[in-house]
């Protein structure tokens, strides 16, 4: 049986200060209140509890204040509006059927202490207690009594059972009093010994235990602390410190016999909910949507039915100010709105969906009912699996499967970041904006928000008088500053190249630089979120931020990777597919000729280059070589002479000669792309190389432009989804080998992104393990299956990210 | 001795006892286990990790080569599960790669290596073949060798 024990005043303060002010239109102030009831939700939904009980403290002097008048003495004096909403509380939990225990003289803790005490007995009973603070850790006991706490704001939470207190503390949770004891609580102006700080106090408790043993081991024998490493100052400190230690571990422990008596209520929490009061009280407070989840997870089984959309489409106006402005909120904390229609599935089943239908990135249950179309979870499961075997998509199946557990340890390791760099490069960065800035007010003859489209649209268009052919318009009928716009007008004024870079500089800071050091977590380590089947290719993406974006050529890609480090005593390790994609082209279309340069170890553009122009490889010129380079990787992408010509700045006579060589040369390879490009007209979809299935609604389309948008992402899907595939093949593959060999604490797998692989690889080991992920890497198909074509893998390894230099 | 299996629980209670067999004979170690596509080698994977307490999704490994697990469960001989797909494989050395001759060597390894005849060569003495076959879409058989009475 589950009770979960609220430290009321705890979780208020928390919302208090995590939401905005928000008052019903009478104003009544509701943040604290709003914040209380969310929390209250999600307690409710993630624990399902039989019953839910408040505790409170009382305005009266406690029993730690008569021993010390300055206890929690730095306490700042409450705000009004959070006195109120403290009162207006217990209303919620009258509602809610939730009882309240209080007792003067004693604090909310030891009322928590106290119940906990009292239901020691009771062996059915798992406590959990919600509270705001660390001071009720020490309530935890094995399984039986944890502790949930919120991290930061009122979204992160945590469960700290005993092992989890270990970890965090290095000592169990009896041993939480003696810790403050040591080091004292500021926040609660417990004194502690001055001088003695988390480090010592740590050490102390681990090594000797209690206060009244490290007091008997003091004075049995000095020399065993110095050999931990306690110096002779803090020694002298100890020695003075005892009555304080003691005194304040008094302070510090949580009464467990406060007189009063628990008595679990008759009903059980669900079952003495009166839903008519919570809802009256609901609307008096003016908390549409929160009303209506409490009912949905009140009365809601726990089982694996998906929702059915029972409530119309929400329209936004039809929220109250103070929800519009909270779900905005929500949604930016990435976190789902609340209609369980958008819950994010279990990875097992969300996969199942993206690999039926590699569209859909992020699967919620509405995705799940869509695509199986059952609203059975069970049933839909079932559907999925079937398509799964029919389609041949097993394969695929069984390695997003097995990726699973790849990618829990990368987002869960995270990336270590040099957030003094990041502060740096704000610093210069900034300033190079604010000079970009300076100059386009000159020439603007003006200052205006360049951000804003519709006056960077007056000072262009209309003051400045710039016009191109072909110019777009927006939706409401201005003219368009997309950048595509923009670069039309580029030789047209200099002030437009200056908007580009400010606009590209002002993203990279809002995107990359001044976020990251907000994202990261308290050892600076960044846990992006990596989506499996991120892009409808089968490649993998990257949110939070999105790793993909970060500039690959400039300096300042450079300087933002940078910050990207490893843990200490730990190398960077990024590892490069060379030329993949070309590489599957070749084995996918069976060209001999492309195939050949890639066994006899060419320079695959040079080669093309001397093919293409029938000259011998040393007499290919720089200027060969880039065109060549071009329509390598145009090709692939489906590019027609449109796009050559602008890409080599040539004639459209040219362009179209070149791109006929090119295809005589190859002519293998463009008939293997044409039907490619045949199939997915014929059929809808394409497959990679291991089975992978994309779908091009659009190619059937009568538009001509989405039409050939859909052809061109058709000839390229199989070559991108292809390479995906082995890559994650590659990930769990190393991921086996670390196993194997044991050296899980010494590679980590921490970013993939484009075609690399990135790890942190400690230093001892980085002779042989590089070599080796290369080599598995490279290993992912046999020569048989890539019809000769090697596979090629860069090694580099350095300090950080940026910073990487071959190794082999 | 052949089993013959009409659906995933049957298939799971024949697994039931080729794990209890296995706690008695933890000096069998190593099993090929022969067959075409579909006539249920890794199916019978699968329901033996779940006899063995294993979470983790059990799929065939055909690109990987091998995966293993580690076995929860309590008093059982064996400490790993290693699954392998041979079915790729072009020569034994691509075995030794991957560290089998070590994973032979561990007597506290479960070895289950689907297409043994692919890596005929690295076949221990010890080692026992079971046959899978596909007779219909409902039914398979397992033969095992006439010393496992399971």
């Amino acid at each position: 049986m589950n009770i979960v024990l609220l430290d009321s005043h705890a979780l208020i303060h928390r919302a208090y200060h995590a939401l905005p002010d928000f008052a019903t239109s009478a104003g009544e102030p509701t943040g604290a209140i709003y914040g209380l009831s969310a929390t209250l939700l999600k307690i409710i939904g993630d624990f399902h509890p039989d019953y839910i009980i408040a505790c409170y403290d009382r305005p009266e002097k406690t029993h730690r204040h008569d021993s010390y008048t300055d206890y929690k003495g730095t306490r700042v004096k409450l705000d009004d509006a959070l006195i109120t909403q403290l009162e207006t509380s217990k209303e919620i939990f009258k509602a809610l059927n939730i009882p309240l225990y209080e007792k003067a003289g004693f604090e909310a803790d030891d009322m928590l202490g106290t119940i906990v005490e009292q239901l020691a007995d009771n062996k059915d009973a798992h406590v959990i207690i919600a509270s705001g603070d660390m001071d009720t850790l020490q309530l935890v006991h094995g399984t039986k009594v944890k502790v949930f706490t919120l991290k930061k704001g009122i979204k992160d939470t945590v469960v700290y059972d005993e092992h989890g207190v270990k970890e965090r503390f290095g000592f169990g949770p009896e041993l939480i009093p003696d810790y403050k004891g040591l080091r004292g609580d500021p926040s609660d102006n417990i004194p502690g010994i001055k001088g003695i700080g988390e480090k010592t106090a740590t050490t102390l408790i681990t090594t000797f235990g209690s206060i009244e043993e490290i007091y008997k081991a003091l004075k049995k024998d000095k020399e065993a602390f110095k050999k931990v490493g306690i110096t002779d100052r803090i020694i002298g400190l100890l020695e003075e410190g005892e009555e304080d230690a003691q005194f304040s571990k008094m302070l510090a422990t949580i009464r467990r016999d406060a007189p009063i008596t628990f008595e679990l209520p008759e009903k059980t929490f669900k079952d003495g909910v009166k839903m008519e009061n919570v809802e009256a009280l609901f609307k008096r407070f003016e908390f549409r949507t929160l009303s209506m989840k409490f009912r949905e997870t009140i009365e809601h089984k726990p089982g694996t039915k998906i929702a059915k959309v029972a409530k119309p489409a929400k329209k936004v106006g039809s929220l109250s100010y103070e929800e519009e402005h909270l779900v905005t909120l929500e949604k930016s904390e990435e976190n789902n709105s609340g209609e369980e229609d958008d819950v994010p599935l279990p990875k097992e089943i969300g996969l199942l969906v993206s690999v039926v239908d590699s569209s859909v990135a992020d699967p919620t249950a509405r995705d799940l009912r869509e695509v199986s179309g059952e609203t059975d979870q069970d049933a839909a499961v079932k559907v999925l699996k079937e398509r799964i075997k029919k389609e041949g998509l097993q394969q695929i199946c069984d390695i997003e499967m097995g990726l699973i557990p790849v990618i829990d340890k990368m987002e869960k390791r995270g990336v270590k970041i040099d957030i003094k760099h990041l502060n740096e490069l704000s610093k210069t960065y900034h300033k190079t904006l604010e000079g970009l800035e300076k100059k386009i007010y000159e020439y603007a003859g003006a200052e205006f928000n360049i951000n804003s489209p519709k006056q960077l649209g007056e000072v262009l268009f209309d003051k400045l008088n710039l016009t191109a052919k072909g110019m777009k318009k927006t939706a409401g009928g201005a003219r368009s500053t997309k950048e595509s716009e923009l670069l039309k007008l580029k030789d047209s004024h200099p002030i437009i190249n200056l908007i580009l870079e400010y606009r590209e500089l002002a993203k990279l800071l809002s995107t990359y630089i001044d976020s990251i050091p907000k994202l990261v977590d308290e050892h600076d380590r960044l846990h992006t979120r990596f989506l499996q089947v991120g892009a409808a290719t089968g490649r993998m993406s990257s949110l939070n931020p999105n790793l993909q974006n970060i500039p690959i050529k400039t300096e300042l890609g450079r300087a933002i990777r940078d910050a990207f480090i490893p843990e200490m005593g730990m190398a960077f390790a990024s590892f490069d597919y060379s030329q993949f994609e070309l590489r599957i082209a070749a084995f996918l279309s069976g060209d001999e000729n492309l195939i050949n340069i890639f066994k006899e170890g060419h320079d695959v553009h040079s080669a093309v280059s001397s093919q293409v122009f029938g000259v011998p490889l040393s007499e290919v010129t720089s200027d060969m070589r880039r065109k060549a380079k071009v329509i390598n990787f145009g090709i692939l992408y489906g590019m027609g002479v449109n796009a050559l010509r602008a890409n080599l700045g040539s004639t459209k006579e040219e362009a179209q000669t070149f791109l006929d060589d090119y295809f005589k040369t190859y002519a293998t390879l463009a008939e293997y792309l044409e039907q490619v490009k045949s199939f997915a007209k014929e059929y809808g979809y394409t497959t990679t190389f291991l089975g992978r299935r994309r779908y091009f609604p659009d190619i059937k389309s009568k538009l001509p432009f989405m039409r050939a948008s859909a052809e061109r992402m058709a000839i390229n899907a199989p070559i991108q989804g292809t390479l995906a595939d082995l890559t994650k093949v590659a990930m769990i593959k190393v991921d086996e080998y670390v196993k194997r060999e044991k050296l899980e604490d010494k590679v980590h797998l921490l970013i993939q992104v484009h075609d690399e692989l990135d790890y942190e690889i400690d230093e001892g080991v980085k002779d042989t393990v590089i070599p080796k992920i290369k080599e598995i890497m490279e290993s992912v198909l046999t020569l048989q299956e890539t019809r000769g074509v090697p596979i090629v893998v860069n090694a580099e390894a350095g300090e950080s990210w940026g910073q990487t230099e071959e190794v082999m | 001795m052949v089993y013959t299996s009409h659906s995933l629980e049957e298939t799971r209670e024949l697994a039931q006892r080729f794990v209890s067999y296995l706690s008695q004979h933890p000096e069998y170690h190593f099993f090929g286990l022969s067959g075409d596509l579909g006539a249920g080698k890794t199916a019978f994977t699968q329901a033996v990790a779940a006899e063995l307490g294993i979470t983790e999704h059990i799929t065939s490994p055909t690109f990987i080569i091998q995966k293993r697990y580690a076995i929860a469960k309590e008093g059982f001989p064996f400490k790993t599960l290693i699954h392998i797909d041979a079915y790729r494989l072009e020569s034994m050395k691509e075995l030794e790669a991957i560290g089998f001759g070590r994973e032979l060597e561990d007597k506290e390894a479960l070895i289950l290596l689907e297409w043994p005849e692919k890596v005929e060569g690295m076949l221990t003495k010890d080692a026992i073949i079971m046959r899978h076959a596909f007779v219909s879409p409902e039914v398979r058989t397992i033969e095992f060798p006439d010393m496992m009475a399971i």
